[in-house]
């Protein structure tokens, strides 16, 4: 499971950064960055049909609003780090450790990096440390919070289970432990929705899934996957970009773009996109049929696919 | 206008992972037409980026609309394939220069931009088209043609919704009003379309100076004549302006020559 982590240690006014997580973003703002400016970015970060382009674009970085210093990262087959000014992501890629700065590059600097562990988002004058959190630490599924940097793991262990209700805490809070700012009381409740109800094309833990084709290495669904002897994709837009899976055909039963697998909140959706040969289903229980041109299936793990040509895509559950 | 990059016979572009390679030919062309004063359209020609951006606004702010854009995706070049998310940033950065554009306030500034990028999907090599406004993009593959984008255009939207037919689109009065741009303080909404990359394959992009001169089966007819990329592209813009060169036009095509897998 991973998720984000901040230290909670209180901090002088005007040093705090602002912290902003979610499944797909995690992200630091310099101290200069407004209460309204947040709700701004908080509201979009949540929003599940606008990608990192969107949250990074609404940024303001000039007028009385700009915010001169942030580290932005959009968390996706591959990391997006997007950093300005005073803020730095420092980053752990298959254990070894870099700094993405902007070095002056303006309006900001992008680096994509793969096989990222661990990283910290927060001002240049942080000294990384190891990345790994802390007894203190607080974990951040998903919110806007104050802290010095806000941390996050790709394997962060389990939580511990919960503990019984404590009693109502007293009232008294410092200015530190606001973590919620304003109205996003309302949205971090919103977001909580996100997650139990999540948008048509993210899959919950429960329902995630992957495939395998033949004996290659099995891959999670986290967006639509077309199979075919020379796959294109249809038109998209916004974030889940699709995966195109190549497969050989030398007698070329398998049509150029075949089939479609979809995630959908309820599990993996197959169509057949109107293939020349048709697609053979093996579902466990319910025997082999055959899928016309065009129709379409749930398929669960275990589900077996015939495309022709002897290529056949196995669904299995991701974990 | 501003260009980035040079016409190629022939490069071969070797794929990071598989050991494979592509190798690739392109061109491009523009023309400032025979009715404008200044070509406000903008190019890149270099792998990974492939792109056209015709720029509107008054005052030259349409020039350098289109400019910050192939800036911005020109700054993508170094590294040899991308990610749609590094076209998506590059995008939503050239807004930011065109809204910090001086005396663009009052007037505004923007462009239209399509193009292709050579980017992978696992280790295949494929072209992330994409597009913002109403330039196109054209795909012609042993006899088939077709356009790829979509326009983002009013007329678009009546063809869409059944109100017009695609006949009646081509005489529109509101045939130059469009629906999504880079800049004009908006946030940068591209659409994508994955295209993989094989032999035989060419890609144009066109800015509307060629699509609202050309109908389809002279712009295929000009493909399909089997011309080296340049000249090919020198060919369409000629065509374009014999037949009235109201607008700019600015194409860019690409060929691919060949796939090598491992």
């Amino acid at each position: 499971m991973a998720s984000a982590f901040y230290s909670p240690e209180p901090l002088p006014a005007g040093e705090e950064w602002r912290l902003l997580a979610t499944d797909r973003f995690v992200a630091a703002f310099g101290p200069d960055t407004g209460m309204h400016t947040m709700a701004t970015l908080w509201r979009i970060a949540a929003e599940p049909t606008l990608g990192l382009e969107a949250l990074v674009g609404a940024v303001p970085t000039k007028g009385t609003e700009a915010v001169q210093s942030f580290a932005i990262a959009g968390i996706g087959r591959s990391t997006v780090f997007v950093v300005r000014g005073g803020g730095c992501a420092d980053v752990s890629v298959a254990g070894r450790m870099r700094r993405v700065d902007a070095r002056g590059a303006m309006p900001w600097y992008v680096a994509e990096l793969n096989e990222v562990d661990r990283f910290a988002l927060g001002p240049l004058e942080r000294s990384p440390g190891d990345l790994r959190p802390a007894e203190a630490d607080m974990p951040l599924d998903g919110g806007v919070v104050f802290g010095p940097w806000l941390g996050w793991a790709r394997d962060v262990v389990a939580p511990p289970p919960p503990r019984p209700p404590a009693p109502p805490a007293p009232v008294e809070q410092s200015a530190y432990d606001t973590n919620v700012l304003g109205d996003l009381g309302r949205r971090a409740a919103s977001l909580t929705r996100h997650r139990t109800e999540p948008p048509p094309t993210a899959p919950t833990p429960e329902t995630a899934t992957a495939f395998r084709v033949g004996d290659r290495a099995p891959e999670r669904v986290d967006a639509p996957v077309y199979v075919g002897r020379q796959p294109r994709s249809p038109r998209v837009t916004g974030p889940m970009l699709p995966r195109l899976v190549r497969v050989d055909s030398p007698s070329r039963e398998v049509s150029a773009t075949h089939i479609e697998l979809r995630p959908t909140p309820h599990g993996l959706v197959l169509t057949d996109l109107q293939s020349t040969n048709g697609t053979v289903v093996r579902q466990p229980g319910s025997g082999v049929r055959r899928l016309e041109s065009g129709e379409s299936l749930p398929v669960a793990p275990g589900t077996l696919i015939d495309i022709g040509d002897g290529n056949v895509i196995e669904i299995l559950a991701y974990r | 206008m501003t260009h980035i990059g040079q016409s190629s016979p022939g490069t071969r572009l070797p794929l990071p992972h598989s050991g494979g390679a592509i190798t690739l030919a392109w061109g491009a062309a523009t023309d400032v037409g025979h009715r404008r004063q200044v070509n406000e359209d903008s190019f890149v020609a270099e792998p990974p980026i492939f792109a056209v951006a015709d720029g509107m606004g008054g005052h030259a702010a349409g020039d350098l609309a289109s400019e910050a854009v192939v800036n911005r995706l020109g700054g993508v070049i170094a590294d040899g394939f991308v990610t749609p998310a590094a076209i998506g940033l590059a995008l939503a950065q050239a807004s930011r220069d065109i809204a910090q554009l001086d005396g663009t306030a009052l007037v505004g500034a923007g462009t239209t931009v399509t193009g292709m990028a050579l980017t992978l999907s696992g280790d295949d090599p494929y072209f992330a088209v994409f597009n913002v406004g109403d330039s196109r993009v054209y795909r012609y593959l042993e006899g088939e043609f077709e356009q790829v984008t979509v326009d983002h255009s009013v007329v678009q939207e009546l063809v869409d919704a059944g109100a017009i037919t695609r006949r009646q689109a081509e005489n529109h009065p509101d045939s130059n009003v469009i629906t999504r741009a880079i800049g004009f303080n908006e946030p940068p909404m591209p659409d994508y379309w994955m295209l993989p990359v094989e032999p035989g394959l060419r890609l144009l992009a066109c800015s509307d100076g060629l699509s609202k001169e050309l109908d389809d089966e002279r712009i295929e007819s000009l493909l399909a004549a089997g011309a080296p990329a340049a000249d090919t592209a020198s060919a369409l813009v000629q065509a374009a302006l014999e037949s009235g060169g109201r607008d700019n036009v600015t194409v860019v095509l690409v060929d691919v020559l060949a796939v090598e897998t491992r």
